[in-house]
């Protein structure tokens, strides 16, 4: 039942991306998120198509596994879209019937509102697609580093973060045991009404939480056993270093964005002589 | 309850880059009464073959008759399968949740429609089978010990009644004593009540104590299906796969390769030792 759940949707490769520093792809994720926002033509939204085309390309992540994520937010999708469409007043009249009004200026809007969250959806799937958690969390503590001046305990919070994630797949490995051995028992999970349902799930969740709190004990046994102390001068077994890859993704990645958040800043000024450029 | 496998194949994650062949082409038969046992390297596919004996995991290609449940079919009844095939999975202790030792073991007959009154006389008769008195009916299972706690998930199972027990490593993680009471448990089951047994293990000793058959998986294929007695013969080939012979076994090697061949169906250190005492009484 559980046993396709694969958490974070890594995806393994040896491409390109996949190659890249954890923390310089953190670093280009949130600049595309904020950047995104700054594009408002279409003309804006090509040119990222064409960028995430490129990244996806060096990926080598098929496009079937990132539009799954995509998949997740349908709903919200049509939603925005549908409320863009009905609610905006601007613009020509195109459509009059009954109570609904669709102006030109909706349809934009919608549009291009549809088209940000795709590409933020598609932009974030895929750096946890070319990174593995592990890589992910150390990548957030190297960069988080410089608050431990503020006192900000950095590593704790990774550590606690990469201990969650590798909890994860021993509970969901765990969840299904328990409940292929109700099941067995003749245990069932899929008929009744609503209390029925929810009293069902009683012979899982217990010894589910049993099992997580004996797990947890152990688990800081060993830590303890061992000396663990938090953030004294650990060293790292495997240490990032930054490569040429690193250089050529920040380069593309600057370009793109200087590119929009130039077009962004100079709209007022430059629309009469380029419109096409801010449609 | 008899059980026919053909052909029966089980991949995981079909169609993506984790995609893994389980099982290939199993085919197998158990008689109704056998006590057979299913040995293999980690990851050779025993645990997947024995879900598939009460439908945990659906048949995909291939076919599957337990009893006279068809499991490959759609139209399976799955509660009377489940009722019928008793599956004890590893460690079964973690599956305890109720309030005392009586509730948990009267959840299974409850959910197979058994009224409140007779489910708890079928759970202190399976509580009784396991060797566990009055006492316990109404300590909380968390409070047991560990072996106490293994017999208790048993009892869960036995009070279903089921006419063939599937065991996947019943006895892993117990202490000599502990052990030996299971299988002798399981032993009775199968001889005094005719229970089909079919039990995955990695013990070799208590599979060559015990087993009628013993089934060899090796990369979701059988490769051997033998009486223990013939099966252990093959020394060389069953240490190439990381199974470990039986001490009975080696010492009738041994002996064997010595030129002393004792008759009979040996198991036990008892058993070789009367024969050996037999020969030597016979020879003086």
């Amino acid at each position: 039942m559980f046993r396709d759940v694969t958490f974070g949707q890594y995806y393994p490769s040896n491409s390109f991306v996949h190659k890249m520093d954890a923390r310089v792809k953190l670093l280009l994720c949130i600049l595309f998120m904020v950047g995104i926002f700054f594009v408002t033509s279409f003309v804006g939204f090509l040119w990222v198509t064409l960028f995430l085309a490129l990244a996806i390309g060096f990926s080598k992540v098929p496009l079937k596994s990132i539009l799954k994520s995509v998949k997740g937010i349908v709903v919200l999708l049509v939603l925005t879209a549908l409320l863009n469409v009905f609610f905006t007043k601007t613009g020509n009249l195109l459509v009059d019937w009954w109570i609904f009004q669709i102006y030109d200026d909706g349809l934009i809007y919608a549009g291009k509102m549809f088209l940000r969250l795709v590409y933020l959806v598609v932009g974030s799937s895929l750096l946890t697609l070319t990174t593995t958690p592990v890589d992910l969390t150390h990548g957030m503590e190297s960069l988080l580093k410089p608050l431990r001046i503020i006192k900000f305990p950095a590593h704790e919070l990774a550590l606690i973060m990469s201990l969650t994630l590798s909890f994860i797949p021993s509970l969901i490995e765990e969840t299904d045991r328990i409940i292929r051995a109700q099941k067995a028992r003749g245990a069932d999970f899929d008929t009744g009404g609503l209390v029925q349902r929810a009293k069902a799930f009683v012979p899982i969740l217990i010894p589910l939480l049993v099992s997580g709190f004996r797990r947890a004990e152990e688990l800081a046994n060993a830590m303890n056993s061992r000396c663990y102390e938090g953030s004294t001068h650990r060293t790292k077994m495997r240490v990032q270093k930054l490569g040429w890859r690193d250089a050529v993704g920040i380069s593309v990645v600057v370009v793109v964005f200087s590119a929009i958040f130039v077009v962004h800043a100079t709209k007022g000024a430059w629309s009469n002589l380029v419109p096409w450029l801010y449609f | 309850m008899s059980i026919t496998a053909q052909k029966l194949n089980f991949v995981y994650n079909a169609k993506s880059p984790f995609a893994k062949h389980a099982l290939k082409n199993v085919d197998l038969h158990v008689e109704s009464g056998e006590f057979v046992a299913i040995v293999g390297h980690t990851g050779s596919g025993k645990t997947t073959f024995v879900q598939h004996l009460n439908a945990l995991i659906r048949v995909q290609s291939g076919s599957l008759v337990v009893d006279n449940h068809d499991l490959s079919s759609k139209k399976l009844n799955l509660k009377a399968l489940r009722g019928s095939v008793g599956m004890v999975f590893q460690y079964p202790e973690y599956q305890l949740f109720a309030d005392t030792v009586l509730q948990d073991v009267c959840f299974g007959p409850k959910n197979f429609g058994v009224s409140k009154e007779q489910s708890e006389v079928l759970a202190k008769e399976a509580l009784a089978l396991v060797g566990l008195g009055e006492d316990v009916y109404n300590k909380s299972p968390f409070d047991l010990s560990g072996g106490e706690k293994r017999r208790v998930a048993l009892a869960g199972v036995l009070a279903m009644k089921p006419t063939t027990l599937v065991l996947d490593e019943p006895t892993a993680g117990l202490d000599p004593r502990g052990k030996k009471e299971i299988l002798s448990l399981v032993k009775r089951l199968n001889k005094e009540q005719g229970i089909t047994v079919v039990m995955v293990s990695h013990d070799m000793d208590e599979v060559f104590e015990n087993a009628d058959r013993v089934v060899v998986f090796k990369d979701g294929e059988i490769v051997y299906d033998l009486p223990p007695s013939q099966l252990f013969q093959n020394e060389q080939e069953l240490v190439a796969m990381n199974l470990e012979l039986p001490q009975m076994a080696r010492v009738l090697n041994v002996l064997r390769q010595n030129g002393i061949v004792l008759q009979g169906d040996l198991r036990t250190v008892d058993d070789v030792a009367n024969a050996l005492q037999n020969l030597k009484g016979g020879d003086c």
